[in-house]
């Protein structure tokens, strides 16, 4: 995620005109928390006992588990876009994407989260996907200098009880994994049919990065991850 | 339709400001900004004394799908916070020309804010937006 800011800066830097997409999992599983959430020390301490990496985005939103998911990155100038215009815009690749797995996926259409949640499975809002009225991709933003960097989860296998308990979450989640939706799908599909959704959808002048290793798990404690509680 | 007060100046960042009777600027975000942002969890506002640069970041806005800078609309120094708007960022949604305001600047040039869009620019900038935004 430290790389998809920097391609955000340099997009910024270089007024890239147009989308860069990376597609990516995770080498160890790793808490990924928004800009400027916070953890109780108890949730941190937590982590740190089982292994679990702790990593902070530049994007909004709160925690997500990445376990066996696949993460994607979108860099694109907004173009006027409001908000919630760049989530429907990039829902469109998504949308094109599960539609190769067999789903049909639609953008949530609840404009306001009925309850804030400290992970982003926990709560639906217009930037989610759901399939049958469950939320199977979590996403959010930052922008800057009329560009924006959007970073969304798609669970492969189930994350929300894992979650649930590292968060120390209380409450019904309406969320789902795709082996949930599609038994025996794999995280490698996952990945190939994103990176045809999105060329589908954007075509030839999209930068897509396709990889099945970690690129960026920044380890806890480094500068980038430096957190404060 | 979003709000958009007759007395107040606007930025194509979607700020508002307004020139108090003692020549100082409150600063805030517009209707259509908290419309687009949707719930609004974390402010990061300058801190007072700070010196804001006109058009250049001073901060930022986090809600539940977005994080985007807040712009300074002119040039001057911070001389106030809203407190109980930065510990309770809701008010940006619930008032967000009012008991939301975020920050009171004392702009080292009243011209400046003579140049921020009027309010018929400003409604007119927001119909060229939802234009170019369409696919």
């Amino acid at each position: 995620m430290a790389v998809d800011e920097l391609l955000l800066e340099r997009a910024i830097r270089l007024a890239h005109p147009d989308p860069i997409v990376r597609i990516y999992g995770w080498a160890v599983p790793t808490l990924s928390i928004g800009r400027h959430q916070r953890l109780s020390d108890e949730v941190v301490v937590r982590c740190l006992n089982r292994g679990i990496e702790v990593a902070r985005r530049p994007t909004g939103g709160t925690a997500v588990l990445h376990l066996e998911d696949v993460t994607y990155s979108v860099v694109a100038p907004h173009s006027s876009r409001g908000v919630l215009e760049a989530y429907r815009w990039v829902a469109r690749g998504l949308i094109a994407s599960l539609a190769r797995l067999g789903l049909d996926a639609v953008v949530s259409e609840n404009a306001r989260s009925s309850r804030i949640s400290a992970a982003c499975f926990g709560a639906t809002v217009g930037a989610d996907l759901e399939v049958g009225g469950s939320k199977v991709c979590g996403s959010a933003q930052v922008r800057r200098r009329g560009w924006l960097l959007q970073h969304g989860s798609i669970p492969v296998s189930p994350t929300w009880p894992a979650t649930e308990e590292l968060l120390d979450h209380r409450g019904p989640s309406a969320c789902t994994c795709l082996q949930d939706l599609r038994p025996a799908t794999t995280a490698s599909e996952v990945q190939t049919c994103l990176a045809e959704g999105f060329s589908e959808e954007w075509g030839e002048h999209t930068t897509l990065t396709c990889t099945r290793e970690a690129l960026s798990v920044v380890p806890f404690g480094r500068d980038y991850t430096c957190l404060t509680f | 339709m979003s709000n958009i007060p007759q007395d107040l100046h606007y930025t194509r960042e979607h700020e508002w400001a307004r020139l108090e009777d003692d020549g100082r600027v409150t600063v805030g975000v517009t209707d259509f900004a908290q419309e687009q942002l949707g719930d609004v969890v974390f402010l990061d506002l300058p801190e007072g004394d700070e010196q804001v640069e006109g058009g250049e970041p001073m901060g930022e806005v986090e809600s539940t799908k977005s994080v985007s800078d807040l712009f300074s609309p002119v040039t001057g120094v911070v001389v106030e916070i809203n407190t109980e708007t930065k510990d309770n960022p809701a008010a940006v949604n619930q008032d967000p020309y009012g008991e939301g305001w975020l920050v009171v600047i004392e702009p080292s040039d009243r011209n400046e804010f003579d140049g921020l869009l009027t309010p018929e620019e400003y409604e007119a900038f927001l119909e060229e937006e939802a234009g170019d935004g369409e696919d």
